[in-house]
């Protein structure tokens, strides 16, 4: 046996046994905490995942997911998204590929098939970051319109144009002809950027920007949470 | 031509993590995670297209069969192999960061099991043990050490186009990279602001990067850190003449 294997608890509990090549994997990545590797079935059912998922997707360690639906844990608009995406992937036998913004940070996510052994269940693995080769011709790529922008809703629609803006590299005066404001107006909403975020300089804001790959266009989106509020509350339990 | 990669593993009657395939689909399918199989002995046993980016080269290449001393330098493709040994005969996961072009690639060493009712290592037709190494770009600020994963460290950085920066250069572009000012820096690295503003103007006319925020908007997407100055420079691929 593995150590990948014994130091997983994954594999003691009765779900895991329906997918054992998977949960394998699921062992395998556990430590992977950037790395986000969750078994779906078509109806929205976890039936594994790994520590990475619990980090990305936020619930506690001492808290189990599996056998639990999406719809326990998102918003109706993202859970019925999902369900879509996996139903597509688990009838057709093809892969999606989606890239999204989840909690302020661009993440990519690839939905693949299960093999004949389980043939309703999807390998769902999302890390940080775009794609970085084209997505292959077998490969679906499926845009989303749900944009979760995290604590940065805390900021006003101005203010997040002006923090990915700023986040860009690109200078206050640059910001503000932009903008057609003046760069006073701008480094005002800079300052509140910064009370609100925690940010003391605009490095700090570049580095959150760049880091976490988000773009102008995302303040032009409608912004979504996609985890239902009470996730986090327990989490913080 | 690899675009067609899933049915091409299976032509090849490969058949890698479990029983079936499910797994080289996920990752053949994967545009942002690189993905590699590597025996024992450094052979590599299986890549996805991704895996070609964070090294480096397109999609027409392919590293299938190949060893890591092939495809390395000697001295970079040694502390490769010995990560991948220490992994399994350890059997503990391994977490790296390699700078390839003069970028962070964080790696994931996983030791496969070489037996058992679900051997991947056997599926896969390899009668030796192997390792499944995970690769991405590595650019986020503070990434959280996992439990129960050992961290090691590289001797080596391949600059790529930063190869132009002299090394002190380097040494400025990668601090004023963290977001510190010229008087900030200046004092970091102990030399006069007058000194850094110059370097700083060299790197510019350089890289084509000037303007304190580009700086650190272009070190971040880099992932480049101070500490990876001091690493040794190494052209980390080989010449391939395909």
């Amino acid at each position: 046996m593995s150590v990948a294997t014994s130091a997983c608890h994954a594999c003691t509990s009765p779900a895991s046994l329906l997918g054992r090549g998977t949960t394998e994997l699921c062992d395998l990545l556990e430590g992977c905490t950037d790395i986000s590797v969750m078994v779906i079935d078509s109806d929205g059912v976890l039936v594994d995942y790994n520590s990475g998922a619990s980090a990305m997707f936020g619930v506690g360690d001492g808290y189990s997911w599996r056998g639990r639906r999406l719809s326990e844990f998102c918003v109706p608009i993202f859970a019925d998204a999902a369900r879509k995406w996996l139903q597509r992937v688990t009838s057709s036998g093809r892969s999606i590929h989606i890239e999204h913004i989840f909690r302020a940070r661009r993440l990519s996510t690839t939905i693949s098939p299960r093999s004949e052994t389980s043939p309703g269940e999807a390998i769902v693995v999302s890390n940080p970051g775009g794609a970085i080769v084209a997505v292959p011709q077998h490969v679906e790529s499926v845009a989303t319109e749900l944009v979760d922008i995290g604590p940065l809703d805390a900021l006003s629609k101005r203010e997040l144009e002006i923090l990915l803006l700023l986040g860009q590299g690109l200078r206050i005066t640059e910001v503000s002809k932009r903008l057609h404001r003046s760069d006073r107006t701008i480094e005002t909403h800079r300052h509140s950027i910064g009370d609100k975020l925690g940010f003391g300089t605009r490095a700090d804001i570049v580095r959150f920007v760049t880091s976490n790959g988000l773009t102008p266009e995302l303040s032009r989106q409608q912004a979504v949470s996609v985890l239902r509020p009470r996730v986090g509350e327990r989490n913080s339990k | 031509m690899l675009v067609s990669a899933p049915s091409a593993s299976m032509d090849t009657g490969f058949s890698f993590l479990g029983a079936t395939s499910e797994w080289v689909i996920a990752f053949d399918a994967n545009p942002s995670l690189g993905a590699l199989a590597i025996d024992l002995n450094g052979k590599i046993v299986y890549h996805n297209r991704a895996a070609l980016e964070m090294y480096g080269d397109d999609d027409s290449a392919s590293y299938r069969g190949m060893n890591l001393n092939e495809l390395f330098h000697p001295l970079f493709a040694s502390e490769y192999l010995q990560w991948n040994r220490h992994s399994l005969a350890r059997a503990r996961t391994l977490q790296v960061d390699q700078v390839i072009q003069g970028r962070r690639i964080r790696l994931t060493i996983n030791p496969l099991p070489a037996s058992g009712p679900h051997s991947m290592a056997s599926a896969a037709g390899s009668s030796l043990p192997m390792v499944l190494v995970l690769c991405r770009h590595a650019f986020e600020i503070a990434a959280v050490n996992p439990q129960d994963v050992e961290v090691v460290y590289t001797r080596f950085i391949d600059l790529g186009p930063l190869s132009v920066l002299t090394a002190r250069e380097l040494e400025v572009l990668a601090v004023l990279g963290q977001g510190m000012s010229v008087p900030e820096a200046a004092v970091e690295m102990q030399i006069s602001p007058k000194t850094l503003e110059k370097h700083k103007t060299r790197i510019g006319r350089k890289l084509g990067t000037s303007g304190a925020d580009r700086i650190v908007r272009r070190v971040t997407q880099l992932g480049l850190r101070p500490s990876d100055t001091k690493l040794i420079p190494i052209q980390a691929r080989n010449r391939i003449d395909s």
